[in-house]
């Protein structure tokens, strides 16, 4: 449409007035859901169930007792894998950056790494753990380690060096230069690693599960999978969607902004 | 002598120079004449290769009272993650002080260069001016005897800058501190100074040391100070002043 029009501005889009972004959201739901409905009409339910089967696939799920081992079985395996990962890739991390010649001999496996699959550290695992706790762990370990390094080495060359300057000024030892000028200049790299490897950790968790785990979310969506229980594995879907959902909106979003205030502060 | 930064380049020659308590002291040189080297040797982050430099009567090498001396940079320099308050806190943590005691000192000073309103400000929610004076402020909160400053206005605007000089003025008085600034603005030096070294540069020495009539800051259009501008710029231009001899450098404060 190219007409000029002289007499009044063009009106602001729809969504900058008026409409509220949770309402805007709403409605995609809904028109999701309904999509789905319609689709999952003119399919049989072992390819495509309705939402109304999935729901009450969901409800039936939470009650029973392994639902909850299993949740506790995915969740406990990341967190440790992700513990490790942080414990460990943290200190490499800041060796490497502190460290020039030991950084740029290990520069090169740090992309080997990062490209190889999740599915490959999985098979490596059910050669060297069977079918464990520790085949998952090391799976989330291998994915989420490189990423923390990464982050918390840029973190360590991004130190502004004039700040450095000033602890030096007045005289600070080395721990105190470390933890006061140091440590809060890597830490939002630190974090927006440990956000990304722990999302990364999530869903690699499922991978190895389904190849060499005998419980937990991953094994059950394979079991489900074999039986052509298509609403479990839908339902099993939702309820992982849900809580990395959650986790995010309830815990890392709200925990960054309240670490970071500092970065979202605007000038006066 | 030599002085010398880093490398093995010779940054520093016959440097004689006495500081006398209580005095704003003006290092006035080109880019490239040694004045930071200089300003950092006394500062003790950079080792003094030859020469002789005394602090308050102490030499260098035994000197230990580090908390006497302030040091401001040319640029803010201050920590974005922290506050007003915490950043002025900053220059108490090594110094044996309880949690409270940095905390009233912190708001002390704060208070006096006048952003009580901002102590819960970070940095980039403030002006220029207010950032300077938040450095000002770190500077001064272990009450130094001694304030170092390199170039701290070069980047502020000339209206901030004048209100920062009267700023300075008011807290050296107060402090019963030492100055000794660098800068390269013969301006700034003629307002500002009780003493002017001009310094010339390749290897840094001295041309001469004038000492300047009448309290800071001065108006830079009045007579005295164009008078003083025009000699200082002469001896920017001017031939070194000869060999001195030995170094001394003297901080009497």
């Amino acid at each position: 449409m190219a007409e000029i029009s002289t007499e009044r501005p063009p009106p602001a889009p729809r969504n900058e007035r008026g409409v509220s972004p949770s309402l805007l959201r709403a409605l995609l739901a809904i028109t999701v859901l309904g999509v789905w409905w319609i689709a999952a009409r003119g399919l049989p339910p072992y390819i495509l169930p309705g939402p109304e089967v999935v729901a009450q696939a969901i409800l039936k799920l939470a009650k029973t007792q392994t639902f909850l081992n299993d949740m506790g079985a995915t969740l406990g395996r990341v967190v440790a894998g992700f513990a490790f990962a942080l414990v460990i890739g943290t200190p490499l991390g800041l060796l490497f950056g502190s460290n020039q010649s030991v950084g740029a001999f290990f520069e090169p496996i740090l992309p080997v790494l990062n490209t190889v699959s999740s599915a490959i550290w999985a098979i490596f695992a059910m050669l060297w753990f069977g079918l464990s706790n520790a085949a998952t762990i090391f799976v989330v370990f291998m994915t989420a380690m490189p990423l923390i390094i990464t982050n918390v080495w840029t973190g360590t060359r991004n130190v502004d060096p004039n700040l450095v300057e000033v602890a030096l000024s007045l005289r600070f030892g080395r721990l105190r230069t470390f933890a006061s000028i140091y440590l809060p200049s890597i830490l939002p790299y630190l974090f927006s690693g440990a956000r990304l490897a722990f999302g990364f950790g999530w869903r690699v968790s499922l991978v190895a599960e389904t190849l060499g785990a005998s419980s937990g979310v991953g094994y059950r969506l394979r079991q489900a999978a074999d039986l052509f229980q298509a609403d479990q594995v839908f339902a099993w879907t939702i309820i992982m969607v849900a809580m990395m959902i959650a986790l995010e909106a309830g815990l890392l979003r709200p925990l960054e902004r309240r670490l970071f205030r500092w970065q979202k502060a605007r000038s006066v | 002598m030599p002085l010398r930064g880093g490398g093995r380049l010779e940054v520093l020659r016959d440097i004689q120079l006495a500081v006398r308590h209580g005095q704003i002291h003006a290092l006035l040189g080109p880019s490239g004449c040694g004045k930071s080297t200089l300003l950092n040797i006394v500062a003790g982050l950079l080792p003094l290769d030859s020469g002789r430099l005394e602090i308050d009567g102490v030499d260098s090498a035994a000197f230990r009272d580090w908390a006497a001396i302030g040091y401001m940079f040319q640029d803010d320099r201050l920590l974005p993650w922290r506050t007003v308050q915490r950043n002025v806190e900053l220059a108490l943590e090594n110094q044996p002080l309880s949690r409270d005691e940095r905390r009233t000192r912190a708001a002390e000073i704060i208070g006096l260069v006048g952003l009580t309103p901002f102590a819960q400000s970070f940095p980039n929610e403030l002006s220029g001016g207010m950032r300077a004076r938040v450095a000002l402020a770190r500077s001064l909160v272990r009450r130094p005897r001694i304030l170092l400053m390199d170039e701290p206005f070069s980047r502020l605007d000339a209206q901030t800058r004048g209100q920062m000089h009267a700023e300075l003025v008011r807290l050296r008085e107060l402090f019963d501190m030492t100055v000794l600034f660098v800068t390269h603005d013969i301006d700034e030096a003629a307002v500002l100074a009780d003493t002017v070294t001009v310094l010339a540069p390749r290897p840094g020495r001295v041309v001469e040391t004038f000492a300047l009539d009448g309290a800071a800051p001065r108006d830079a259009t009045s007579p005295g100070a164009t008078a003083t501008i025009r000699t200082l710029r002469d001896a920017l231009g001017g031939q070194p002043a000869s060999a001195r001899g030995d170094a001394l450098m003297e901080t009497t404060a």
